[in-house]
């Protein structure tokens, strides 16, 4: 994730079935597994790896929520400066202000579930890692397992018996 | 090769289909010819007396309410065929047996004609400019000719829907599917675009003749849309709450699962809104314009103190409450949560039409909510349940000739 | 899209992205010109003043107006694509959801410049901006004006967003493939995205959400627009239908819109693969259906206007159907509503030519909707001492056309610089690679 250069191993592989069988096997033999690359998001890799939903809808939640009380306080404030009568309407009027107070939460929500997809992504990132292959956002599959010396034979052999078509050496 | 895909059936021979005699207890339905028989003694004994309008306002509440409920129902099924979804086919037949009640409504209208002079105001005060439009002959006339429409058109959908059921009934086996082609499934892919189109347009003219028109001088060109889908809403709530009771009792668990609750759950959450929205427009429009003919009607029901505590209680249930809990996964998950939650649901629809109705006719200080009220309800309620029960025990449960239901089967959504 | 692998989806999406041929850089060069030369109008109008456009006592609206309401229209349909399609697990929207979310940000962006375009002093604009200054100015938050300038300002950044953030691994993909001064361009717009299992997790949760939340901000959006006229007394104004008729509308030529645009795409392209005739019958489907609403709305406007009693109220209505601006009402009823309702015969919502046709005839419909809600009723208010006329000018004709061609100009750089379908979708919709084939 963070850090363009680690040693380990990276597997490619063509076909999904392999992978999460390699997957499963790595996770048997205790090796724990970096990064799995895949051209499209799958819900099977996250399940192998034991992940839980994302954290960002809490984010959301208090974008949200910060967004309505933000709407709301601006357009009192504004209002309270003044305390003009317009139309017959009261100075507060909530009717109306539910309106600004819903945008803003729309707005406030989106931004700060930009930014905590950017933040949890660790993106923008400037340079790529060196274990990452073009192929990955075409039609292969990857497993980088970052390890020491003397795990790289058991690796390499752990992904090459699952149908990896390429293992590479990452220094 | 589908007997392997389709649920094991445990006894492995052909036994009754969940549903028939079994399944559904009898007490029950005793319970419900008891509501029934209370609602009508209660109600016929109240309109030769004092007290008449209680009478039949509680009459027309319920009449609108489970009326819209009922072809919300078959708008669903409607709704399915026309989208050619595949997720919602289990629950296709509880749709339909909620529509049940579509024959039953045809005829307690025409019991209001009775009522009509404690109903509408405008018999005993026509009201200038409008009498062409406003009077008994026509009203009843063109609600009479649209109901008879409505109706014909959805029993038309629901016969398609269980005709080829005919030779099946009793049987939970996989030779069920009926093979050949089916001409029955194209006529429903027909009939629901129809039924769609007639359910707004007619649903609209009940909104502007049975509700809107209480008040004569008040307008509002979303009234009858709000009614639609308000109704829409409800019949939602009401197939929710059909599947969380019944999938036990039935012996459907196999067939209604979470995840169709989850998808009932955010269909509901979604009309949540929508009724929420149409509530708020019309409610933005008319404060906004402050138009002593529009407002006289929002300010008597969200300001005077007889009504101010009904209006809340109806944002709270209707819209409040299922917003919170509906944004919930899990909880969309738990099919007593969503029991619950579906039953609170129609409540809070139930007095939105109290709402919208008494207000116009209720001129006394006291609050018109007493044994008059809860025993008509309750007769119409056991009118109701007792025509759902019908449907269930007579037809099978799941629509084995809907090629889309047969679809979801074989894709292995059920193993 | 049977026997599709994901090398293909790549290779099929990104050819798109070669450089082009002459046809198109003519057209392009064609279409700027255009929009330098509305420019160059507005520019002198802002010198002359606005009497150069033909807005006046009683009409202070006008086809300005129009043509913002137009676009903002025009925009809900590609988020209702992409955002609440998405909800739905419509599988249809997966090959038009790209190209639908950049007609949404285009079309935003180009209605947003109309209230600029119809303020006299454009120059004092930020006035209306809410931040503290020293001349403790504030806008009325009730005013649904400044509803308007909050609702469009976040809706084009939600869109936008949206838009964006649904490319970055289709740019990534891009970057992957490119080099020189392009790969450097497109690695910068990726963010440095790898498809790493740790970036999907999140990726497909904020997704999610973004769907979710641009979901009621697509209906609150045109809701606000409609209260614009909704909230006033004008009659033909003042009806509580105005939200869900005019955001029913603005799908409705939104939808059309999409057919407009993207049946040339798909031939131009090639794309008959991914955009089948699946997705564009099922267009025309919920055309049918938002025509239908938009008929029922009118309908039972024309029907209360009658029960209110209200003589200015009738009035406005029977002046609308044969008064001045009759021909406009009656495009506006049968393109809107009747013509649509050949989509119910299936030949003709599964021939190209039709679907074209159709959806030409509504975009045109769509228009002169809002031209005769907007003009029809203020040139006929309540005194008919104040009924007035009003005619477009040359200037205000140069830059709607104006408008116009920036919209298509913009779409244009789109489809030849970035994937107009999304290819990330796509390879999800497909059958990932098994090795075991029946597995999957």
């Amino acid at each position: 994730m963070s850090g363009a250069s680690k040693p380990g191993i990276l597997g490619i592989f063509p076909y999904l079935d392999d992978l999460l069988r390699a997957l499963k096997h790595l996770k048997s033999s205790g090796i724990p597994v970096h990064t799995v690359f895949s051209p499209t998001p799958r819900h099977e890799i996250q399940e192998i790896l034991g992940l839980k939903p994302s954290p960002v809808r809490f984010f959301t939640l208090v974008g949200g929520t910060l967004g309505v009380a933000a709407g709301i306080s601006l357009a009192s404030y504004a209002h309270l400066q003044w305390e003009f009568v317009t139309g017959g309407k009261p100075v507060l009027a909530w009717i109306p202000f539910v309106i600004v107070g819903f945008e803003f939460t729309i707005l406030f929500g989106v931004l700060f579930t930009l930014g905590a997809l950017l933040f949890k992504s660790r993106l923008p990132k400037l340079r790529l890692p060196n274990y990452y292959d073009p192929r990955f956002s075409g039609d292969r599959f990857g497993v980088f397992v970052s390890c020491s010396d003397s795990e790289r034979e058991r690796t390499r052999k752990v992904l090459k018996e699952n149908g990896a078509e390429e293992v590479h050496d990452v220094v | 090769m589908m007997s392997s895909e389709f649920p094991s059936n445990p006894k492995n021979q052909p036994e009754e289909t969940p549903g028939g005699s079994t399944g559904i207890p009898r007490w029950l339905i005793v319970f419900f010819w008891v509501f029934f028989v209370l609602g009508a003694a209660v109600f016929i004994g109240s309109v030769g007396g004092s007290q008449s309008q209680r009478a039949w306002q509680a009459y027309l509440i319920n009449f609108v309410f489970f009326t819209g409920l009922s072809f919300g129902a078959v708008l669903f099924v409607a709704v399915l065929n026309m989208t050619n979804a595949v997720w919602g086919r289990p629950l296709k037949r509880l749709a339909e047996s909620l529509g049940a009640f579509v024959p039953v409504s045809f005829v307690l209208f025409w019991v209001l004609y009775f009522g009509k002079d404690w109903i509408f105001p405008w018999i005993a005060h026509p009201v200038q400019g409008k009498e062409v439009w406003l009077n008994a002959p026509f009203l009843f006339a063109r609600n009479g000719l649209g109901l008879f429409v409505l109706s014909g058109t959805a029993l038309a959908l629901l016969h398609q829907s269980l005709r080829r059921g005919e030779n099946i009934t009793g049987q939970m086996n996989p030779a069920a599917f009926p093979e050949g082609p089916n001409p029955s499934w194209r006529r429903q892919v027909l009939l629901s675009p129809i039924f769609g189109i007639l359910y707004a347009v007619v649903l609209s003219l009940f909104a502007f003749d049975l509700i809107m028109s209480l008040d004569p001088h008040w307008l509002s060109t979303l009234f009858g849309a709000y009614y639609f889908i308000g109704s829409f809403y409800s019949a939602l709530a009401a197939i929710l709450f059909l599947a969380a009771l019944g999938r036990k009792p039935l012996g459907l668990e196999k067939f209604i699962l979470p995840r169709h609750f989850h998808d009932l759950g955010k269909l509901l959450l979604g009309f949540c809104l929508i009724t929420g929205d149409f509530f708020y427009s019309q409610f933005l429009v008319i404060w906004y314009g402050n138009l002593p003919e529009e407002t006289r009607y929002v300010i008597l029901r969200v300001r005077e103190t007889n009504w101010e505590p009904v209006a809340w209680t109806v944002l709270i249930l209707s819209f409040a409450i299922p917003f919170v809990f509906l944004l919930s996964q899990k909880i969309k998950m738990i099919p007593a949560a969503m029991l619950a939650l579906a039953a609170l649901i129609l409540g809070g629809m139930w007095l939105e039409r109290f709402l919208l109705v008494v207000p116009s006719l209720w001129k006394e200080n006291f609050f018109p909510f007493g044994v008059v009220e809860i025993a008509i309800t309750a007769g119409f309620l056991g009118v109701f349940a007792l025509c759902v029960i019908f449907f269930l025990q007579k037809f099978p449960l799941l629509p084995f000739s809907d090629p889309l239901f047969r679809k979801a089967i074989e894709g292995g959504d059920y193993e | 899209m049977e026997g599709f692998t994901y090398r293909d989806v790549n290779q099929e999406i990104l050819r798109t992205l070669s450089p082009a041929r002459k046809p198109y850089y003519l057209l392009v060069a064609l279409l700027f010109l255009t929009v330098v030369y509305a420019a160059s109008c507005w520019a002198y109008q802002i010198l002359t003043g606005m009497g150069v456009a033909g807005v006046m006592h009683p009409v202070n609206w006008g086809i300005y107006l129009v043509n913002f309401v137009f676009w903002v229209g025009i925009a809900h349909s590609g988020t209702l694509i992409s955002a609440i399609l998405y909800l739905l697990r419509a599988r249809w929207r997966t090959s038009i959801a790209r190209s639908a979310e950049a007609m949404t940000v285009f079309a935003v962006m180009i209605a947003g410049l109309f209230p600029f375009i119809h303020l006299g002093r454009v120059w004092i604009f930020y006035w209306i901006i809410p931040y503290p200054n020293q001349r403790n100015l504030w806008p009325n938050f009730q005013s649904p004006l400044v509803f308007d300038m909050i609702a469009i300002s976040t809706y084009l950044t939600v869109s936008f967003l949206f838009w964006y953030t649904g490319m970055i691994p289709d740019l990534a993909a891009v970057r992957d493939r490119t080099t020189g001064l392009r790969q450097k361009v497109y690695r910068i717009l990726s963010l440095g995205w790898i498809g790493s299992h740790h970036q999907w997790r999140h990726y497909t949760g904020a997704y999610l959400l973004f769907a979710a939340l641009a979901t009621p901000l697509v209906i609150s959006v045109h809701s606000v627009v409609s209260w614009d006229f909704a909230l006033s007394i004008v009659p033909g104004w003042h009806s509580t239908i105005f939200a869900p008729y005019f955001v029913a509308g603005a799908i409705h030529s939104g939808l059309a819109m999409v057919l407009t645009l993207l049946i040339p795409l798909r031939r131009i392209f090639r794309f008959e693969k991914f955009i089948t005739m699946e997705t564009l019958e099922s267009i025309a489907k919920t055309i049918i259906f938002t025509g239908l609403i938009v008929g029922y709305a009118y309908g039972v406007e024309f029907f209360i206007a009658w029960y209110s009693g209200n003589m200015a109220e009738r009035d406005t209505f029977i002046w609308r159907a044969i008064g001045h601006y009759a021909y406009a009402f009656w495009i506006m009823v049968v393109c809107n509503s009747i013509v649509p309702l050949a989509f119910f015969f299936k030949r003709l919502r599964t021939r190209i030519s039709s679907l074209l046709v159709v959806s030409i005839f509504v975009n045109i419909g769509m228009w002169y909707e809002r031209f005769v809600i907007i003009v029809g009723s203020m040139a006929h208010e309540y005194n008919p001492y104040s009924w007035g006329y009003y005619s477009p000018t040359w200037i205000e004709l140069s830059i709607m056309a104006g408008s116009f061609c920036l919209f298509l100009f913009l779409f244009f750089l789109f489809v030849k610089f970035l994937p107009s379908v999304s290819i990330t979708e796509i390879k999800e919709s497909l059958r990932p690679p098994m090795r075991e084939k029946s597995k999957a």
